[in-house]
């Protein structure tokens, strides 16, 4: 994606505010830096460097490593492989729930080739409980092994659901559950099958909060607090608002974009319609004032001025010097006639009448 | 067109006013013009032609700087004049011509008053200065036998031309006067106790007003 030009706006003891312009029309930065008259600095500001993605897990590996040790019937191999839940949370963790099915899959497959009937019954009701689809390699495993997964589904199905409050610092987090998101919006209320299932809330400009739950009793209550996130988590996030089609101007952009550039006085300008620029101000993250204009010296100024960042240019006759000036004026003026009408040139017009 | 505008403005704002000049109601500033030689003669006799005609007079205006304001007594005018210089202003001098009546034998004084008083009416109303000075000044006005073509000065004169003091006639002044803010008609008259004032004439009628033995 394209670096957009941004633009910082500083006070001289104050963090400095932020002008972003859209991607696809640069000049409106350089415009904005002319602007003049402004108890302000402004200056631009380079997009901060995006969050790495996120490394492959190791499911996938490990999957494909437990398939190898079951084909050979090594079946010990194949479980250690397969051990450890965190394989599966991970992978709901990272919304993968095909590498998260797989591994259940598999897991199943060993337990049943090491004899464990029991275990096996269990991992196929939790990937029943996560409601994953089963994988296309459960039609290479063993007919024991498939007709487990129906039976386990039977069962899971048979079972009441367990409610869960999810609550969370941040109003209107989004809540996911086994990787699906839009379960809720906390704080909320949900119904899941008995078993462990990973739970992830999510919001703009804060760093997603991952909880592995073992839903057995009901009364299940999480509380989830969610920190900020660092300028490159929210430059990601921007990225992939941005990407969806997020107006680079919207509320939820100028947070994000405050939170990526570390600006607590922000401008995001946008090329608009019929030949207009679009702007916002967003301060400490919340927008405060919007506008469209011509010019965008004006229009900055204007989103300043009512943002209340700098105050209003007073009007010059508003403005004490002038009424003094008028006073002395008045003054002046009347002096100086009263002057003048008390000295008004006289000519005397002397005549001879005897 | 800018400058027509200021003159426009500087006329509306300019106060236009007249003020007479006159020997009183019945000529009794006339005194200095009914003075007498040492010798006895009027002075007015001097206009007489040998033909027993009258020659024709000039009547001379001047408006006399003080640079003050003395007293209006001609001791006063004179002591003050004595220290301080007191002289006409070239540009102000003012002559028209008259015909100035001479004595008839034993004509009396008052009938010579209303005869000169009656030949200055005659001349009518006449204009003397267009614009007067905007300082104290002493008004005179000397009837002389010369010409105002001789005593209107020339453009390279500096000083006014003197009078002749053998072709006066007469001679008669005002007060210490500001003729801009003056409220009233302009006196002129002659101070003097006796008839034979014809030292007084040649004083008033002095460039600086300077005694005269």
């Amino acid at each position: 994606m394209t670096t957009p030009f941004l633009l910082t706006l500083a006070l001289a003891a104050e963090p400095p505010a932020v002008v972003v312009v859209s991607p696809d029309d640069p000049a409106l930065a350089a415009r904005a830096l002319e602007t003049e008259g402004l108890p302000v600095r402004l200056s631009s500001a380079a997009m901060p460097a995006m969050a790495a993605a996120e490394a492959p897990g190791v499911t996938d590996e490990r999957v494909v490593a437990a398939r190898k040790a079951w084909v050979q019937a090594d079946f010990q191999r194949c479980l250690s492989a397969l051990a450890d839940d965190a394989l599966v949370t991970d992978a709901l963790g990272r919304r993968d729930a095909t590498a998260a099915a797989r591994a259940l899959a598999w897991r199943v497959a060993c337990k049943v080739g090491a004899r464990q009937p029991e275990g096996a019954r269990r991992d196929a009701e939790w990937l029943a409980a996560l409601g994953l689809a089963l994988p296309p390699d459960v039609g290479l495993m063993t007919p024991d092994v498939e007709t487990l997964f129906p039976a386990a589904a039977r069962a899971v199905d048979q079972e009441a659901r367990v409610g869960v409050t999810v609550e969370s610092s941040v109003a209107g987090a989004a809540v996911a559950v086994d990787g699906r998101p839009g379960a809720c919006i906390a704080p909320c209320r949900m119904e899941l099958r008995r078993g462990v299932h990973v739970i992830e809330v999510s919001a703009d400009g804060y760093t997603p909060r991952l909880a592995v739950a073992a839903v057995a009793a009901p009364g299940v209550a999480l509380t989830l607090p969610l920190t900020p996130a660092d300028p490159s988590l929210a430059s990601a996030q921007w990225a992939a608002r941005r990407a969806a089609g997020e107006a680079v101007d919207s509320g939820r952009s100028a947070r994000l974009l405050a939170t990526a550039l570390r600006a607590s006085r922000l401008v995001v300008l946008a090329a608009g319609e019929g030949g207009l620029v679009r702007g916002a101000l967003a301060v400490d993250g919340v927008v405060q004032a919007r506008g469209e204009r011509e010019a965008v010296p004006a229009l900055v100024t204007d989103l300043l001025v009512r943002g209340r960042v700098v105050a209003p240019s007073t009007p010059w006759w508003k403005r004490w010097p002038f009424w003094v000036a008028v006073g002395a004026a008045v003054v002046a003026t009347s002096v100086t006639t009263g002057v003048v009408l008390a000295n008004r040139p006289v000519t005397t017009r002397v005549e001879l009448s005897p | 067109m800018r400058a027509a505008w200021l003159v426009v403005a500087l006329a509306a704002c300019t106060v236009q006013r007249q003020v007479s000049l006159t020997f009183g109601a019945e000529g009794e500033g006339l005194d200095g013009f009914m003075c007498r030689d040492p010798q006895g003669q009027l002075l007015l006799d001097r206009a007489r032609d040998g033909d027993g005609g009258v020659q024709a007079a000039a009547l001379v205006f001047d408006f006399v700087r003080l640079g003050g304001v003395p007293g209006c007594r001609t001791g006063q005018l004179v002591k003050w004049c004595a220290s301080r210089e007191c002289r006409p202003l070239r540009q102000t001098r003012a002559c028209v011509p008259v015909t100035l009546p001479v004595a008839a034998p034993m004509m009396k004084r008052e009938a010579l008053r209303g005869a000169i008083l009656e030949a200055l009416r005659r001349a009518g109303s006449t204009g003397v200065l267009d614009d007067a000075p905007d300082e104290f000044v002493i008004v005179r006005a000397v009837g002389t036998l010369e010409s105002c073509e001789a005593l209107t000065p020339k453009p390279a004169d500096v000083d006014l031309p003197a009078f002749d003091s053998g072709a006066l006639l007469g001679c008669a002044y005002s007060c210490p006067v500001l003729l801009d803010r003056v409220e009233q008609d302009v006196y002129l008259g002659f101070e003097t106790l006796t008839a034979q004032c014809e030292q007084g004439v040649r004083t008033c009628s002095d460039g600086q007003l300077q005694w005269q033995p």
